[in-house]
């Protein structure tokens, strides 16, 4: 599939099944393994104690854990192999990587935010938010499954690593899980779904198209390396039309 | 994974038994989530204002 390639007039591929296959496993993934790690994080409340209950008690909560946690591998594995071994995915890595007109490009944001600026900044494929949710989804996860393994395998691991060394890795995987929860279920989901001219869903991460008004809108240097300087036919009027 | 089940579900049994860590830790741990969670809550109402008056300078003759 050419993920450039225009879908009737209005919308264009942007992701590919391959991408979207990968973006559905870890959208299941990291939810089971959010509600199973939350049940042991927050045991002692009543949220705790209802998850708990849903998940077959503490037996089955951690056999739950563990199973989507080796998908979190494979998957891991799976970006891994796809982003360093063919093209299409080595490429959006590389347009993933952090730049300085990142920063630049935030601060117009908040500026348009703040009524500084009456358009907000130009970006490419990817804008400075949707590369902080990638870095900190996926280095987030890393960490994740490092910490896991050692709790997981904590017999083995208490015979060459320290005691603090071990509370710290308890604390880093419990309090680490909570911000990839409050950092996909909270503003990952707002950003994509919530915020102003997304509401009240993007369907982006089901078709893998994108309309040529949204392209114009929040990625505008990539609608001009694919269309050049002419914008699309305006969107239809809707009450909470914002950008980006 | 008939096999691994019983083992997972021993390791799992085993979780609650290892000691937690120092309060000093989790205080700082807990002040480093809330100014996160603060960060994230700050921007989310800056766009949301921006956006409203953005609309209502738009209504405005």
């Amino acid at each position: 599939m050419n993920p450039s390639h225009r879908h009737q007039d209005e919308e264009i591929q942007r992701f590919t099944a391959n991408e979207l296959a990968q973006h559905w496993v870890l959208m299941i993934t990291l939810t089971v393994l959010a509600l199973t790690g939350l049940a042991l994080f927050a045991h002692g409340t009543f949220v705790g104690r209802v998850l708990m209950a849903i998940e077959g008690g503490m037996e089955a909560r951690g056999a739950i854990h563990r199973f989507f946690a080796v998908v979190l591998m494979l998957l891991t594995a799976w970006h891994f192999l796809y982003a360093v071994f063919t093209e299409r995915g080595h490429r959006q890595l590389m347009e993933m990587l952090p730049r300085a007109s990142d920063l630049a490009g935030f601060a117009g944001l908040l500026r348009y935010y703040l009524g500084r600026t009456p358009e907000p900044p130009a970006f490419g494929r990817f804008t400075p938010l949707q590369k902080l949710q990638y870095w900190g989804a996926g280095i987030g996860s890393l960490m994740m499954i490092g910490t896991g393994l050692i709790l997981w395998f904590h017999t083995q691991a208490m015979a060459v690593l320290p005691k603090w060394l071990f509370d710290v890795t308890t604390i880093v995987h419990g309090y680490e899980g909570l911000i990839l929860f409050i950092l996909l279920f909270g503003w990952h989901l707002y950003i994509v779904h919530f915020s102003p001219g997304n509401f009240p869903l993007q369907r982006t991460f089901i078709s893998g198209r994108i309309s040529r008004q949204r392209l114009w809108r929040e990625h505008r240097l990539e609608y001009r390396e694919l269309f050049g300087d002419t914008p699309p036919a305006a969107d239809p009027p809707r009450s909470n039309q914002e950008a980006p | 994974m008939c096999a691994a089940w019983p083992t997972l579900v021993l390791l799992a049994a085993t979780e609650e038994s290892i000691p937690p860590a120092g309060t000093a830790v989790r205080t700082v741990v807990r002040i480093v989530l809330g100014s996160f969670i603060a960060v994230l809550v700050a921007y989310i109402l800056l766009e949301q204002i921006g956006s409203w008056r953005r609309r209502r300078a738009a209504r405005e003759p």
